[in-house]
């Protein structure tokens, strides 16, 4: 059946009736292009994305995470779009991008897959940053990092929106908006203090050192003295020593009775061998924390140590605090043939530690 | 050549042709056929509908000639008044659909149609506008998966969702949709579209603030105070993380740190390292660890391992970005996250008065 059987057209010529037709045909056209072209129609494919900067303040530099997880593959370019009121450098190469430390998926909490393809931004178009990327996998979290040198957050105020799109489709395959908030300068921030007060332990295992009766052959060791020392001083500690007898040089094991010393081999610091040459001598050793013993000390042997003196001389060191840090102190003596007899040879030695706060 | 080619064609048979594809993909066309000149007002497609082709549903067919429409017909922006057996045949118009954006949504909206009293085999068709009320442009039809596109899609009422409606996704944000719903019982029965309905989507939301106990605006600083070889300090101003967003997957609140731990540039940058522990049994150590979540609604907020341990239990502050909270893949209105500091420091934890680290924070929404 002819459906227009009553329509009744006018002559016309035939070069307007082909005007009319190429007129029809691009109005078929437009209508069905129309629906693709309107700007009113977002992307549902979009399942998950989300735009996460690194700071929130006013005037801070921009750099942040770009993640998406869709249900299209066609994907190509990756298209920033921030607020208008932002900072964009359109200089495309000061927009770069990593792939390190991503994000873990907010939905699931599976590991974000490195955004493939991505790469150093190919241009900047006011606010559009484009970077480029490659097919991605339907269902897959992906995540960039970008960063943007010359490019700084705008005013404070939240919900500056903007956009995440892929490219790949016509106009765009995806395209989220998004939103974030931006604080007043140092808002987003918290500085965080505390403090560790000074602390010193010290301690001496004994306080006497009996050695009993010197001879004249062999060397005379007392038993050891632990120093113990524990601080949080920073540099460390330092511990000293000084007797009541003899000079500031040279101390000595005195004899009221006798009236007589027995005098260090060799004067402060040197250390000395009381075996080879009868004496009095202060031996350090190092023990737990493992302390510096001071060479005036630090006698090679069981015969050897140095002198004793009135001053306050350094025994050991450590340049890191310690905890239970010890030094041994043994006193050793070795008298002449001629030393006076006498049973009240003595010296009161005074050992003090400080911590270099 | 070219000229004689012309002379051989039927134009009659093209443009006859165009006008029935014009008519096919117009989306609202009432006007009649028509050339420059003139205009078909009236005219019939003659006997059509039988019991194979015409009209007809599970309960109605139809036998007659359908036609004898008349656009010219009295009518207002929402009805018409016709006659003719046509009329008796097409569907109810159904009232306006009801559309509403139930939780300030972006990019979704609710849409509940009306049946119109139709039976249940009958269809309807929804349209779709956003660029004007009287669905002159930016128009589309609600497709089966519940978005937009070009597609004229005929569903039953159910399928519709019936009285509980359907959400409409893959919206723009901040945009008023118009929506008019036409009803059907099969070929030539399709009513007059209904009354349009309408909502609007608003755009997409994040707002963030930051507090603590005794700090309502910045520059926000939190001391820990002494700490004490062998015990756990805890400092006495929490801080507290207020978040907002209508993003669908919700809200998420990170922080991190910028030294690792607290650091003491006098003692030698030493750092009192920061690690997910227990600082009871720890010799040394710093942290953070929630305290409490809230939320005016949406959400609920809900503290992210190792941020929601007991006692003594610490989350890392190290300056990789780490998840303190979320709002359950739900959007929230005034989430709030708060959080104390801990740390312990051992017997040879240098002396400083200036430990410290700068903890920022950052939220998104998963939109």
């Amino acid at each position: 059946m002819n459906l227009f059987s009553k329509i009744k057209m006018v002559q016309i010529k035939k070069d307007k009736q082909a005007l009319i037709s190429l007129a029809l045909n691009l109005t078929l056209l437009l209508l069905t292009l129309y629906p693709f072209l309107s700007p009113k129609k977002a992307n549902a494919t979009v399942t998950e994305s989300f735009v996460r900067f690194d700071r929130h303040a006013t005037g801070a530099a921009i750099s942040g995470t770009a993640c998406l997880k869709s249900t299209l593959t066609t994907q190509t370019n990756v298209v920033l779009v921030f607020p208008l009121d932002w900072t964009i450098s359109s200089t495309a190469s000061n927009w770069t991008v990593t792939t390190t430390n991503l994000p873990t998926d907010p939905v699931g909490g599976g590991a974000a897959t490195a955004w493939p393809g991505i790469g150093t931004a190919t241009s900047v178009t006011g606010v559009n940053v484009q970077f480029p990327g490659t097919a991605l996998a339907a269902g897959t979290f992906y995540c960039f990092n970008f960063t943007g040198a010359s490019s700084t957050i705008g005013a404070a105020g939240n919900d500056k929106v903007g956009q995440l799109k892929t490219q790949g489709g016509s106009p765009y395959t995806d395209s989220v908006n998004w939103a974030t908030s931006v604080v007043a300068s140092g808002a987003d921030q918290i500085t965080i203090s505390a403090s560790v007060s000074a602390t010193m332990t010290f301690s001496l295992s004994g306080t006497t050192i009996a050695l009993s009766t010197l001879n004249t052959s062999t060397v005379v060791s007392g038993a050891a003295i632990t120093q113990t020392v524990s601080t949080n001083a920073r540099n460390g500690w330092t511990s000293w020593i000084k007797g009541t007898q003899g000079t500031s040089t040279i101390g000595a094991l005195n004899s009221t009775a006798a009236s007589a010393d027995i005098s260090a081999p060799a004067a402060y610091p040197t250390v000395s061998d009381a075996n080879a040459t009868p004496g009095y001598v202060i031996d350090v050793n190092t023990g737990t924390g493992s302390p510096t013993v001071a060479t005036a000390y630090n006698g090679t042997d069981t015969n050897s140590g140095g002198a004793s003196t009135t001053l306050f001389r350094q025994t050991a060191t450590k340049t890191t605090p310690g905890a239970g840090d010890t030094i041994d102190i043994v006193a050793r003596a070795k008298i002449s043939s001629t030393q006076a007899a006498a049973t009240d040879y003595t010296d009161t030695l005074t050992v003090v530690a400080a911590g270099s706060f | 050549m070219r000229k004689l080619k012309f002379e051989k064609i039927n134009w009659k048979f093209i443009i006859s042709l165009n006008l029935i594809l014009f008519l096919i993909l117009s989306q609202n066309v009432f006007a009649g056929p028509q050339s420059t000149t003139y205009e078909i007002k009236d005219y019939t497609f003659g006997a059509g509908g039988n019991e194979q082709s015409g009209s007809d549903s599970t309960n109605y067919t139809l036998f007659g000639t359908v036609g004898e429409l008349d656009y010219s017909k009295l009518n207002s922006s929402n009805y018409s008044l016709g006659g003719g057996l046509s009329y008796t045949l097409k569907a109810n118009v159904p009232a306006a659909p009801t559309v509403t954006n139930v939780s300030s949504w972006y990019n979704k909206l609710k849409v509940t149609i009306d049946n119109g009293s139709n039976p249940s085999d009958a269809t309807f068709l929804i349209q779709v506008a956003s660029g004007s009320a009287d669905f002159t442009q930016d128009t589309y039809f609600i497709q089966s998966d519940n978005t937009l596109g070009a597609n004229q899609v005929w569903q039953t009422y159910t399928s519709w969702g019936g009285a509980s409606g359907f959400t409409l996704i893959g919206l723009y944000p901040g945009t008023t949709y118009y929506v008019r719903v036409a009803a059907e019982r099969g070929n030539f029965t399709q009513s007059e579209y209904s009354i349009g309905g309408s909502a609007a989507t608003i755009n997409p939301t994040l707002t963030l603030s930051l507090s603590t106990t005794s700090q309502p605006s910045p520059p926000f600083s939190v001391d820990i105070g002494n700490l004490t070889a062998g015990s756990v300090t805890t400092s006495t101003d929490k801080i507290n993380i207020t978040i907002s967003t209508n993003a669908t997957n919700g809200g998420l609140i990170y922080l991190f740190g910028t030294n690792n731990g607290l650091k003491s540039t006098t003692a030698g940058n030493y750092n009192i390292s920061s690690s997910s522990t227990d600082l009871t049994s720890a010799l040394e150590g710093y942290g953070a660890r929630g305290t409490t979540v809230t939320q005016t609604s949406g959400g609920p907020m809900q503290l992210i391992s190792p941020y929601n341990g007991a006692s003594q239990n610490v989350g890392v502050i190290d300056t990789a970005k780490r998840t303190l909270a979320d709002s359950t893949q739900t959007p929230v209105t005034n989430g709030q996250v708060s959080f104390e500091l801990k740390a312990k420091a051992k017997s040879t934890t240098p002396q400083a008065d200036d430990y410290s680290d700068i903890l920022t924070i950052v939220a998104t929404g998963s939109f």
